[in-house]
């Protein structure tokens, strides 16, 4: 049991330090975007990929590009979450442990009345536990390719248009110590 | 009305003008010197106070407009005194009806002490021009007051009497006859019109000599106005339409395209058949647009001076009906600020006149004027008959924003993927029992949902969506850690965290037509996702939620398998609140039946995958292994949840443990 509250606490961490970055790489991208697109570029992975209202654009170079063509814009923020991503590795493992347990799946599907009253008795640690128990024992968000997805919405203005509400998510990838952009989506709510 | 007959001149020498912009303040000049000696010799019209009223004020915004511009004479006092020189050269008679009749013919009392005898006449003026907006409610700068003596007689609390004892007892206590014209309600107030000089001075000594029933004095208030609206707004008759158009043909010179509309109201030939063309009446102004719309839509210049014009909204068609217009005359109206010409910015005019509006008298300078009205109408090379010096603009590229495109795939494969994936979820969402999603979510799979933080602060649309606030994780709600702290907690983690959380959430209905898919990572076993739309939830069908979800997912073996769930619920735009009215099929509870139907512009209709004959052999022998049911039951429970075996075993699992499954089933053939 030991073990397990000391794997939470490591996921809580872990959970505290994703949200931090991206609180930060909102403030900072945001800013970047409305005065100084130039220093965009560095925010980028070398290979990142930009799907912009349905238009593709690959690479840092470009991608910084394509938003210096943008008219000067002026963001307002008003949603931001974050997610831990999976590494790759124990995605695979997960794989195969996934088809394994199958029908120990079936058979919780129908306790899950029962398993709600749980999470909803005993909150957050129960929450954590409860599928470590029964489920599984890979650790959270660890070395190897560390990532998070960043969700940021909000109303936007560019010159000349009219202000339009948007949502925006980002993968972003440490790299040597450094969050990358690794893929981002923008999208009109329209 | 001889300074108009200037201008109109001076219309007339457009053509010289344009060469020589000195020939155009001689002209200016020969103007006024016309007007002054009008004035001088006194004017033959009779002076009825509200003509005498009407004069003084057209005079003074003028010669003030005027001064202003043509001679770039710095405003102060001095001009001001100018004013008061104009009026007086109208003569004693004019002065006689200042002191007299200007300033009481309506029964108003004067307000307040504070206007002395001098400063009478500037105050009243004043007030005037400060709440103009309230006078053309009143129809006070219709057409007529020169032309015909209209007024408007408002009996508050009029309405509480009987029409004929009021008429009765007014008309006992009138000493002059009248005739009750239009009579009708205005809230409390019966409102009446007379067009009658001496009726309306008989009503006003009627005033509070009344007595009600209930012990109440009758007031009477007469303003002077237009003619009443009832009979000015009927729509023109055929053969009036066609006398219009005419009337205009005539004035339209083919050669130059300028169609002159000038003071129309006074047109002899209408005027012979008593038809009423008002340009600031909608209806008749709507005839004419008509007109030239149909007839000569090439038209390049228009004049539309003197028609007391003071709302140009009814023009905003204009720029549709008559788009080649460059050349607009507007001058002698009664425009009163030079946002009315908003309205009609769409029109690409290079000449304007605007002289002689009252919204000229609203500039100090010469400069201002012009960048007003270059800040509306930017190519204007040519106003009120000065030219400007060609706008030098800048050299920088038009930054446009790239259009909007419809859903991106980086392939087939992936897009055939998506969809079905798509296709599936979205069933399994809507559906009632949400558990079968329990199999498309990871053993650490994360769940959050968000809403914007703008709800607190009063968004309405937000409040229907109150039952979401609490699960809403963003980090924008507050910044102290206490809120940081519990929106960190809110993120569901793990596939029956995920699970138990997804069946909470409202039963909705998500409109697959609205769905735009943006695939922008495909790194695999990776694949990075978001899709957006319009939902509803069942209870509130009438609140549409614009929803974003953004996927993380990973390819597996059983097909795509989801990492992470972020979910965004968002106020939709009309447009996609109208989007909803055209709503996917219903999906049922089996994404089979689903997907036949509803062809959708984004989620095309894949079949989730119903495996062949030798694959159904396969899974109903599994099947058979599994559950320990015969071959017959296995099939049919597998064909029941379109062979689709997680699902298939969850119904089975659920059905063995209410004990509703037949103990026949379990018995093995032969």
């Amino acid at each position: 049991m030991s073990s397990h509250s000391a794997k939470t606490k490591d996921y809580i961490l872990k959970l505290d330090q994703a949200c931090s970055a991206a609180e930060e790489f909102q403030k900072l991208f945001y800013e970047s975007f409305d005065k100084r697109r130039t220093v965009l570029d560095k925010l980028y992975m070398e290979t990142a990929t930009m799907v912009w209202n349905g238009n593709l654009v690959e690479g840092s170079k470009e991608i910084v590009k394509f938003l210096e063509t943008l008219p000067v814009s002026e963001h307002t923020i008003d949603l931001l979450d974050c997610h831990p991503i999976l590494g790759y590795d124990k995605m695979c493992r997960a794989e195969v442990l996934i088809h394994l347990r199958f029908l120990l799946y079936t058979f919780l599907i129908s306790f899950l009345p029962i398993l709600d009253l749980v999470f909803k008795t005993f909150q957050f640690t129960a929450f954590e536990t409860i599928p470590y128990l029964y489920i599984c024992p890979l650790d959270s968000v660890t070395n190897g390719q560390t990532s998070i997805m960043v969700v940021a919405g909000g109303k936007v203005r560019f010159q000349g248009n009219k202000t339009f509400p948007f949502n925006e998510n980002f993968v972003l990838t440490s790299q040597q110590g450094k969050w990358k952009i690794a893929s981002n989506t923008f999208r009109y709510f329209e | 009305m001889c300074e108009l007959r200037g201008i109109q001149k001076l219309l007339e020498k457009h053509d010289d003008r344009e060469s020589d912009p000195q020939e155009w303040n001689r002209d200016r000049g020969r103007g006024d010197r016309s007007r002054g000696r009008g004035r001088g010799r006194g004017n033959n019209r009779d002076y009825r106070p509200d003509a005498a009223r009407w004069q003084r004020g057209r005079s003074s915004r003028g010669s003030r407009g005027r001064s202003s511009r043509s001679n770039y004479r710095a405003p102060g006092p001095r001009s001001r005194l100018d004013n008061d020189d104009d009026v007086s050269m109208g003569g004693d008679d004019i002065d006689r009806l200042k002191g007299q009749k200007r300033y009481n013919p309506y029964g108003r009392k004067p307000r307040g002490g504070r206007r002395g005898s001098g400063g009478r006449g500037r105050s009243s003026y004043n007030n005037r021009q400060q709440y103009p907006s309230s006078r053309n409610q009143d129809g006070d700068d219709n057409m007529g007051g020169s032309n015909s003596s209209w007024f408007k007689v408002v009996i508050p609390y009029g309405a509480k009497q009987s029409k004929s004892w009021l008429l009765e007892s007014i008309k006992n206590l009138c000493r002059v006859p009248f005739v009750p014209i239009d009579y009708h309600q205005e809230n409390n107030s019966s409102v009446f019109h007379v067009n009658d000089v001496e009726a309306s001075k008989g009503l006003i000594d009627v005033s509070k000599r009344i007595t009600t029933p209930s012990n109440h004095k009758v007031i009477i208030i007469v303003r002077p106005s237009g003619p009443p609206r009832g009979s000015i707004s009927a729509p023109l008759s055929e053969s009036d339409i066609q006398t219009l158009t005419e009337v205009m043909s005539k004035r339209y010179d083919p050669s130059s395209k300028f169609l002159d509309l000038s003071d129309i109201y006074n047109d002899t030939d209408l005027k012979a058949k008593s038809i009423k063309v008002l340009l600031n009446q909608p209806t008749p102004l709507k005839a004419v647009l008509d007109i030239i719309a149909q007839h000569i839509p090439e038209t390049v210049g228009l004049n539309l001076s003197s028609n007391r014009i003071y709302s140009l909204v009814h023009f905003s068609k204009l720029s549709t009906m008559a788009p080649n217009v460059t050349n607009l005359n507007l001058s002698s109206n009664s425009l009163k600020h030079i946002n009315e010409l908003q309205k009609i910015k769409d029109l690409k005019l290079k000449e304007l006149i605007l002289d002689a509006n009252p919204l000229c008298d609203s500039f100090s300078d010469q400069a201002k004027y012009v960048r007003s009205v270059r800040g509306i109408f930017r190519d204007v090379i040519k106003l009120d008959g000065h030219d400007l010096s060609p706008q030098i603009g800048f050299d920088v590229p038009t930054t446009s924003l790239p259009s909007v495109g419809p859903s991106f795939f980086p392939g087939q494969e992936v897009k055939t993927n998506i969809l079905q994936f798509l296709q599936g979820y979205y069933t399994a969402f809507d559906a009632q029992d949400r558990s079968k999603l329990i199999d498309i979510y990871h053993d650490q799979a994360k769940f959050s949902l968000s809403l914007p933080f703008d709800y607190g602060h009063g968004s309405s649309w937000y409040k229907q969506l109150a039952h979401h606030f609490a699960q809403s994780r963003n980090f924008k709600k507050g910044q102290d850690d206490y809120k940081k702290d519990k929106s960190l907690k809110l993120i569901k983690q793990g596939r029956l965290a995920v699970a138990a959380c997804l069946s909470e959430l409202p039963q909705t209905q998500h409109d697959l037509n609205s769905f735009v898919v943006d695939v922008s990572l495909v790194q695999p076993p990776l694949v990075h996702f978001t899709v957006g739309g319009v939902l509803q939830e069942k209870e509130r069908s009438k609140t549409v939620i614009a929803f974003s979800r953004a996927f993380i997912v990973c390819a597996g073996q059983t097909g795509l398998v989801v990492l992470n769930d972020h979910l965004t619920y968002r106020q939709p735009s009309e447009q996609q609140k109208k989007a909803f009215n055209n709503p996917a099929p219903t999906p049922t509870h089996s994404p089979v039946s689903a997907a036949a139907p509803g062809p959708s512009p984004v989620v095309s209709p894949v079949a989730p995958a119903v495996p062949d004959t030798t694959v159904k052999q396969q899974m109903v022998q599994q099947f058979i292994k599994d559950s320990g049911m015969n071959s017959s039951f296995s099939e049919r429970c597998l064909e029941e949840n379109g062979w689709d075996y997680p699902t298939a075993g969850a119904v089975f699992t659920n059905l063995k443990n209410e004990g509703k499954i037949p103990p026949e089933a379990f018995v093995q053939q032969s």
